[in-house]
């Protein structure tokens, strides 16, 4: 019954991405609602947010696996996906201040909590499991937070963040699997199937751009998946890349500001479109820099790079799950 | 290699988790003072904190190094 629904599922999240985005793009684009790609030529204009059409998809497809299931575990999942989804719709609406998307994600967290979605385990490899019930609270209130602000920090150039979410998304599935929690594991699969279809639209060249909304979505959908499955470290070394990226902007930054407020930027973008490291020294640090550390690349290049590294992370997290059932 | 570092700046955040893992698992949970809960706790939280003030550090480093040997030089 399990395969069963893991196809319902997945076929959802993917074909009503994939047929809603055209008419998503059609209808932003008929409204006017388009934003400048700053690393095209001749002020091309790309539709956003993608947002609504990847939020369909998911929550469709977690109501049929709710339906399924009556599983608290996914409907905690779906309610802090949704609210993510309107946060980010706000910030994609009305320019907000530096602190708003972490602060106002705090409220994604609390169904996780509400729902008693969570264990008070974290799983490590070798060493066992650690029981922090108080702690672990705390935790849930921070994780969705910095998953959707990491998710959404990767959104920089075409393609990056769907398909950053949607390598990362393979090892959460994997171990999931492999831990026999076939509800949750099935409740990642709109995450990695919204991610793919969505990556066709959202690839260089961009034809749509996911917005606050859609990042804040998948970033937070990949928290709570995180926590609710029980996957937490998993999770992370998979989100490395993109735990360096959050990471290495703030200690260079020092500050939560809202990106239009960075005024250094981290590239410079030269005459034949390409990116190069900036060298100044009050620039922030991010991934992207440390990318073109050796020198200047296309945007596409870029993106392949970013993808290795995901990969690479992956495989890590994917080691870590197998190695969790390693005892010394 | 042009994403060398990045790669090794993954692994050793990988092994970082690891380490501190062992000991906050093996070391510091089971740590319990004469004094009482409040007391072992308090104690467990700060060893925690310092562990995650030495990981930024670590991290910070190498982030420092790299940069200055790689994007500043060529200013």
């Amino acid at each position: 019954m399990s395969f069963v629904h893991a196809a319902i599922v997945s076929a959802i999240a993917f074909l009503v991405t994939y047929f809603l985005t055209p008419v998503l793009i059609k209808y932003l684009n008929k409204r006017g609602m388009v934003v400048k790609d700053y690393h095209k030529p001749n002020d091309k204009k790309v539709p956003r947010p993608g947002g609504p059409s990847i939020i369909v998809a998911i929550v469709a497809a977690e109501l049929a696996l709710f339906v399924f299931t009556m599983s608290n575990g996914i409907l905690a999942i779906l309610l802090c996906t949704i609210i993510a989804f309107f946060i980010g719709y706000i910030d994609d609406r009305r320019v907000m201040p530096g602190y708003f998307k972490p602060l106002a994600l705090v409220a994604a967290a609390i169904p996780i909590i509400l729902l008693s979605a969570y264990d008070f385990y974290l799983d490590f490899p070798f060493f066992g499991s650690a029981k922090i019930p108080l702690l672990y609270i705390a935790l849930i209130l921070i994780a969705i937070p910095i998953t959707g602000n990491t998710a959404n920090s990767l959104d920089v150039l075409n393609g990056v963040v769907s398909g950053f979410i949607a390598i990362a998304s393979v090892p959460l599935i994997i171990t999931l699997f492999l831990q026999s929690k076939m509800d949750i594991a099935i409740a990642a699969l709109p995450l990695l199937l919204s991610t793919l279809a969505f990556y066709k639209y959202h690839k260089y060249p961009s034809r749509i751009f996911p917005g606050d909304s859609g990042t804040l979505a998948w970033g937070a959908m990949y928290g709570a998946i995180a926590i609710v499955g029980g996957v937490e470290v998993v999770a992370t070394i998979a989100l490395l890349p993109a735990v360096i990226n959050s990471f290495l902007f703030l200690a260079s930054v020092k500050r939560v500001p809202e990106h239009r407020e960075v005024k250094a930027r981290p590239t410079v973008l030269l005459d034949d479109y390409r990116l190069m490291a900036s060298t100044e020294s009050t620039a922030p640090v991010t991934l992207l820099r440390l990318v073109l550390a050796h020198g200047p690349m296309r945007e596409d290049e870029i993106a392949r790079s970013i993808f290795k590294l995901a990969a690479f992370s992956a495989g890590m997290a994917i080691l870590t799950a197998v190695l969790i059932g390693v005892k010394v | 290699m042009r994403l060398g570092f990045l790669f090794g700046f993954v692994v050793i955040m990988w092994a970082l988790i690891i380490l501190g893992s062992f000991i906050l698992i093996r070391i510091v949970a089971p740590i319990q003072l004469e004094a009482g809960d409040i007391a072992s706790s308090a104690l467990k939280a700060a060893i925690g904190v310092s562990m995650a003030v030495v990981w930024i550090w670590i991290l910070v480093t190498l982030k420092n190094a790299y940069m200055r040997r790689r994007l500043t030089a060529k200013g």
